[in-house]
């Protein structure tokens, strides 16, 4: 891991944050996520991200950690800003060679769009980071339950969600070991041009999808024994409540967004 | 068996996660040699650090204190990593992690070519390797690895790495899952290679399996070593009860040993 956290990982603690239900801490994600995909000014989602990093540091989590394990993203924050600078050609020209050209709107939008990127994974982090997959996935089922007028299979959707969260981190675990195995019998995943490094991957790749399905096949096989069948009515072993610490929450997120809807009324006016 | 060290290990540390929330330290202060042509088994109870151990040996894992030294060089640059995995073979426990190609005869000659070796000597060297481990290459060389059993499949994943003749082989659980009759032919795999002067380093929960092949042992307990010695004084001495604690069971002949000499001292006091 390169001293930093997978992205998705559960790290356990007793914070604030951690005693939040999951159904509440849902909400406020997809309450800051659509506000980050909404603004379009620049300042605004500096602020955003200002307010959203401190909340890190309130909440006592590992923010330089976080930022390490983000190492692999990176990269794709940076060709999204890189494409989104060469094709914004509107604005003041800041550096022009040959058919390419840099512009004031180029960079700004650039920048909005790596900041935004950025923040929506940091506030997916948070969530991750505090929550067991196991409770995100009861989140959902709540959050989805008005869908269940329209016959949407809530529970089977849930239980789907939950076991994709549990075995992102068995599947890392197997990538390493398989990768292990492979480079000790000479393969080199690192040097080399891209093609060399992309026709490195079925040795890493074949065995890992094989797995996955033998796995599949065991987690199925294991339900049946215990007698699953999809669409009943479930109830659950841990049941989650409400607590004065989620109301305080609650209404921490809520004068978040009041003040956001002020500021941008004003910031227009 | 030679004096020449193959394996140095001084003062080595290992810590996982460092600067996490996840941090944990899995080997401390680590210091032992082992000798060219010797088997040497590597025991303790789960968690104890022995696979750290060995991933350190071909730089799966770097050591985050201390020096390593494989027949006398640090292997520390990405230059000579290379030659470091090609020194030092690694069997794992699962064959499954390592089989990816769509015949017997690929995935055997995958790691020479890997190596440097060309197609023909990669060959060559398979089945030799399969005719040292009693390996039908003829009869397997077109079949799917996939499609074969969980004790074929390990026989493959052995092959594949004896087929590049690494000095230095290390195995790990390689006893876990075998019936009877493989765990024979492993046994005189180990003793065969052991004899063309091959150094072996193996993990093992299996203490008979151990005794009746390691001329040394190092127990680890709690990122630490608590015995690094023969094999059989360490059989010898330590009680029963010592021994789960270390996660292994007593020998059945040292128990019957124990029990003939408390039957003597018993019938020297009456």
């Amino acid at each position: 891991m390169n001293g930093g956290l997978l992205i998705g990982q559960y790290v356990p603690g007793n914070t604030f944050i951690y005693k939040i239900n999951p159904l509440n801490k849902l909400i406020f994600c997809i309450v800051i996520m659509t506000l980050i995909l909404l603004t379009k000014d620049l300042n605004t989602i500096l602020i955003l991200g200002a307010g959203l990093i401190t909340l890190f540091f309130i909440f006592k989590l590992p923010f330089k950690a976080i930022l390490k394990g983000m190492k692999s993203i990176i990269f794709f924050l940076i060709i999204t800003f890189i494409m989104h600078i060469f094709f914004t050609q509107e604005g003041v020209i800041l550096f022009e060679y040959s058919f390419l050209k840099i512009t004031s709107l180029g960079l700004i939008n650039a920048s909005t769009i790596f900041i935004r990127l950025f923040l929506l994974i940091l506030l997916n982090s948070l969530l991750t980071l505090t929550t067991l997959p196991v409770d995100i996935a009861w989140g959902f089922e709540k959050i989805l339950y008005p869908a269940k007028i329209f016959r949407f299979p809530v529970e089977e959707f849930a239980l789907m969600l939950s076991l994709a969260l549990r075995f992102i981190p068995v599947l890392f675990n197997e990538m390493n070991k398989i990768m292990e195995a492979q480079k000790s019998r000479g393969a080199d995943f690192e040097s080399g041009n891209f093609i060399k490094r992309i026709m490195s991957y079925p040795p890493l790749l074949i065995p890992l999808f094989v797995n996955s399905f033998y796995r599949a096949e065991e987690i199925a096989v294991a339900m049946e024994a215990r007698c699953y069948r999809g669409g009943g009515k479930r109830t659950h072993y841990n049941k989650l409540g409400f607590s004065l610490n989620d109301i305080f929450f609650f209404f921490m997120y809520l004068s978040i967004l009041i003040l956001y809807i002020i500021f941008i009324k004003n910031f227009q006016n | 068996m030679e004096n020449t060290p193959v394996i140095e290990f001084d003062n080595v540390s290992y810590t996982y996660n460092r600067k996490t929330p996840f941090e944990t330290r899995a080997l401390q202060n680590i210091s032992f040699q082992i000798l060219k042509g010797e088997i040497v088994a590597v025991c303790g109870s789960t968690g104890s650090g022995k696979t750290t151990l060995i991933k350190m040996i071909n730089r799966l894992l770097v050591n985050t204190s201390g020096t390593i030294k494989v027949s006398g060089q640090v292997f520390d640059s990405k230059l000579n990593i290379k030659e470091l995995r090609k020194k030092v073979g690694m069997i794992f426990q699962y064959p499954d992690h390592q089989i990816f190609e769509s015949s017997v005869k690929k995935e055997l000659i995958y790691a020479g070519l890997k190596f440097g070796m060309h197609t023909k000597h990669a060959l060559k060297k398979a089945k030799e390797a399969c005719d040292n481990y009693g390996f039908d290459f003829n009869k397997y060389k077109n079949r799917n690895p996939f499609e074969l059993s969980g004790g074929e499949k390990r026989k493959v994943a052995i092959c594949s790495i004896l087929a590049y003749e690494p000095e230095i082989l290390i195995f790990d659980e390689p006893t876990a899952g075998l019936d009877n009759k493989g765990l024979i032919a492993l046994k005189e795999l180990i003793l065969k290679l052991n004899g063309q002067g091959k150094t072996i380093i193996l993990i093992s929960h299996d203490a008979d399996f151990i005794d009746e092949i390691s001329h040394k042992i190092i127990v680890l307990k709690k990122a630490v070593t608590v015995y690094n010695g023969k094999t059989e004084s360490f059989m010898k001495n330590y009680s029963k009860f010592e021994m789960e604690e270390l996660g292994l069971e007593k020998p059945f002949r040292w128990i019957v040993e124990e029990k003939r000499k408390l039957q003597l001292s018993q019938r020297e006091n009456l």
